[in-house]
């Protein structure tokens, strides 16, 4: 049985729980956190590879200067979950998952052009390196990042009464 | 046995057992998802993990030349396209500048240049004159046709495919080349002259 670390009896904190529970929670906990952490990882390789052949698709910002900074985020993202599964980080996985599936979606689907700063990013094919990956990751992110956050809304368990309590 | 008192509903005493090892499953199912996605993203990348990455970018998807490249004209459900030896299309990039490859890194796993050892032969169809190559920053040699760099797409898994006519990608669009040395617009074909000054032609 693994020991359970601190960040896992923080997530736990709110779920008064048995001992074996506990180190069950932990343990799905964890595999939550690192399934969550490598599809943001898988993201944030394919981005950051990518991003030179992006670099001449360009408007204020580059598509390349855009990869990069999905894959900053995706890999802090990522270490959040890690070192600090509390709601907000979470949020801030889900959020960064979210926003990259729906950026590779519109864009494979939809031909909007330039959108302010943003450069003409359309793209309708997926052979491109990495990008059907990359998209599987974000979409598997996103689901993990939701179990995150819901694991944290369990209702707190009420005792139970004692043998023999009723009328 | 427990008794309840009777005046209050019972705890969801299991819920909570339940709800955790059901996140484990959907989490494992997720990453199986994900593993799957691995798998799957090989249709048409030959090139070795992350569905590419790694490698060189300038490998023929397959089917590539080793040697001295051959250029022929085919007829296709497009026209007279400009195809390999092996009768796979052949595409020009937009955003190519006259004898100047404008795609390398990702954009050259996706779309591998047509290489060649020597100088390039024309077969039938195909305009000798118009036949040149270019060296690329990584030394290899890539045939241009009209000054237009030609490559392969990895959407293409065999001869008679051209499923990279039309396709935007990389900041421009892609198209399959014309005997005449011009880029297939569409179903039409957008000609350019054999020897109609300057650059272009593209039918997009």
């Amino acid at each position: 049985m693994p020991a359970l670390d601190r960040a896992s009896r923080a997530s736990a904190a709110t779920v008064p729980l048995g001992r074996g529970a506990l180190a069950r929670w932990a343990i799905g906990s964890w595999i939550l956190r690192i399934a969550t952490a490598a599809a943001l990882g898988i993201d944030a390789v394919v981005h950051w590879q990518n991003a030179p052949a992006y670099d001449a698709v360009t408007a204020t910002i580059s598509q390349g200067a855009l990869f990069r900074a999905e894959a900053v985020l995706a890999v802090a993202a990522g270490l959040l979950v890690l070192v600090r599964p509390r709601p907000s980080s979470w949020v801030a996985a889900l959020a960064v998952a979210a926003s990259a599936l729906a950026a590779v979606l519109l864009y494979r689907y939809a031909d909007v052009g330039s959108l302010g700063p943003l450069p003409d990013m359309y793209e309708n094919t997926w052979q491109v390196p990495g990008k059907l990956l990359s998209a599987y990751a974000e979409g598997a992110a996103v689901v993990l990042a939701g179990l995150g956050l819901l694991s944290h809304r369990t209702p707190r368990r009420e005792p139970l009464p004692p043998v023999g309590s009723g009328p | 046995m427990r008794v309840w008192n009777g005046t209050k509903r019972p705890p969801p005493r299991r819920s909570g057992r339940l709800r955790r090892p059901l996140v484990a499953l959907v989490a494992l199912a997720a990453v199986g998802v994900l593993a799957a996605g691995c798998g799957s993203n090989g249709s048409g990348s030959s090139s070795g993990g992350m569905g590419g990455y790694g490698s060189s970018g300038t490998t023929p998807a397959s089917g590539g030349q080793s040697g001295v490249a051959t250029v022929s004209a085919a007829s296709t459900s497009l026209g007279m396209i400009l195809v390999d030896g092996s009768g796979r299309t052949l595409y020009l990039f937009e955003k190519d500048q006259p004898n100047q490859s404008a795609c390398a890194g990702a954009c050259a796993a996706a779309w591998p240049v047509d290489q060649s050892s020597g100088t390039p032969t024309a077969g039938s169809g195909a305009t000798a004159s118009m036949l040149g190559t270019i060296k690329r920053s990584d030394n290899t040699t890539q045939v241009t046709y009209n000054k237009h760099p030609l490559y392969y797409f990895q959407g293409d898994s065999g001869t008679g495919q051209h499923n990279g006519q039309g396709v935007d990608a990389f900041g421009a669009k892609w198209y399959a080349v014309t005997p005449a040395g011009g880029a297939v617009s569409g179903g039409v074909t957008a000609t350019t002259p054999a020897n109609g000054g300057g650059y272009g032609g593209y039918g997009g």
